[in-house]
């Protein structure tokens, strides 16, 4: 409806920017719970998508794939966790390998600074995740981040070179039939294949 | 920058919607506090701009006009009250006239209901005004708003009938040498003139000079 694109374009400049300890507060006050599937991006609480099937394979085979091959004591995994970034995001990305051991994270949520990777799998959020998240990945100085494309024939994009002007400095794409392989985290490999499960067909909505 | 406007554009569907529930435990929890210049408009948490020398002035001139001929008791100024519009509306016009008595709201919100006349005053929040929260009044039954628009000559907008669906089904533009007159309130009639007060301000020394050769 125009008045609905009207009422957006007009709100812009004019909306009320949250910090993270606004975010934090809001939880603490009930504004916001644990139902609530929400993270803080550039000072806007936005809400997640719901996970359909497919997302869930992705989580599923890649937090597989990262405890088979690594160990435990340099990295550790963590998934749907927040991390502070900057002091207007607090993102909660489906996956990320942070610096162990483990206790450093007892009293305080990981940061930019502890992340080696971080992997978003993407089907609606693709663009957003792309386009909003990425940028202030790179502004915050996250070494490599994947995104798995759950969209058309699906891929995963590995960006590496984080630069503070917030875009990676290399960028590659892997599709089905290649491995992906990481960066910062050395030895680190998975086939695009099992991350993606088998090639959609009919369940292209359902997901 | 570029980077800002696809914020924007992609962060559209997924920003979370605020209640007026929501809103009230902000400021209750020190999220927002009293120097924060804030509104809630459609789950949307906007920052008011600040007002400039010509808007206070605008609001002074209103409510000097109104308090001169409201009659006593039965219609009260309300300038910069908060009106409980919707669930998800909460905004702060800059001047309302409401119902009286006083004892209405000693235990209650004010709410869309009690408004007889609204009048919010506009130089950089024009647009805001006009697309965004004027709908929101409309659909909220607000019977009469005034805009006084400070942009450019300056005049203020009249909008009366308001529809459901969210939009005034009379509007009237009063400008400078004009009385802008109520509906709703009969005996309120004012000096265009005198609300908006001489062309001056950040238009400077050659917006006085013009207005004074137009007169």
């Amino acid at each position: 409806m125009a008045t609905h694109t009207q009422f957006l374009d007009v709100t812009t400049d004019r909306r009320r920017r949250w910090t993270v300890d606004d975010y934090h507060k809001m939880i603490e006050a009930g504004i916001l719970d644990e139902w609530d599937k929400v993270e803080l991006i550039g000072g806007e609480v936005v809400e997640m998508s719901a996970k359909g099937r497919r997302h869930s394979w992705s989580l599923m085979a890649l937090n597989q794939a990262l405890q088979a091959q690594l160990l435990p004591e340099v990295v550790v995994v963590d998934s749907q966790n927040p991390l502070i970034l900057t002091d207007d995001s607090e993102p909660e990305p489906d996956v990320v390998v942070l610096r162990g051991p483990l206790e450093r994270y007892q009293s305080r949520l990981a940061t930019a600074a502890d992340v080696v990777l971080l992997v978003e799998v993407s089907d609606s959020s693709l663009r957003f995740d792309r386009e909003v998240k990425l940028p202030r990945y790179a502004r915050a100085s996250v070494p490599e981040v994947w995104i798995v494309d759950l969209t058309g024939e699906g891929g995963v994009e590995r960006y590496t070179d984080p630069m503070e002007a917030g875009a990676y400095g290399a960028v590659v794409r892997f599709g089905r039939g290649d491995t992906a392989e990481s960066v910062a985290l050395q030895g680190f490999s998975v086939a695009v294949d099992w991350l993606l499960g088998p090639a959609p067909e009919a369940d292209e909505t359902s997901s | 920058m570029a980077t800002t406007a696809k914020t924007t554009e992609h962060t559209i569907n997924l920003r979370r919607h605020w209640t007026v529930d929501d809103y009230h435990k902000m400021i209750e929890v020190g999220i927002l506090d009293e120097q924060d210049k804030v509104e809630l408009i459609g789950g949307v948490v906007v920052e008011m701009s600040a007002k400039g020398r010509r808007h206070n002035r605008t609001i002074v001139a209103l409510v000097d006009a109104f308090s001169a001929v409201l009659p006593c008791g039965e219609a009260l100024l309300a300038p910069q009250n908060s009106f409980l519009l919707s669930d998800d509306t909460e905004p702060e016009p800059d001047v309302a006239v409401i119902r009286g008595p006083l004892e209405r709201y000693d235990h209650r919100p004010t709410t869309a209901a009690d408004v007889l006349l609204l009048v919010e005053v506009a130089d950089s929040s024009l647009r805001f005004d006009r697309n965004v929260k004027l709908p929101r009044y409309a659909r909220a039954g607000v019977p009469e708003v005034w805009i006084a628009d400070l942009t450019g000559e300056g005049g203020v907008e009249r909008y009366t009938e308001p529809a459901a669906e969210g939009a005034y089904g009379s509007v009237a533009r009063f400008d400078r040498g004009q009385e802008v007159v109520s509906v709703v309130l009969a005996e309120v009639s004012m000096s265009v003139d005198q609300l908006l007060g001489q062309m001056t301000g950040a238009d400077g020394a050659d917006a006085v000079r013009d207005a004074q050769e137009g007169d």
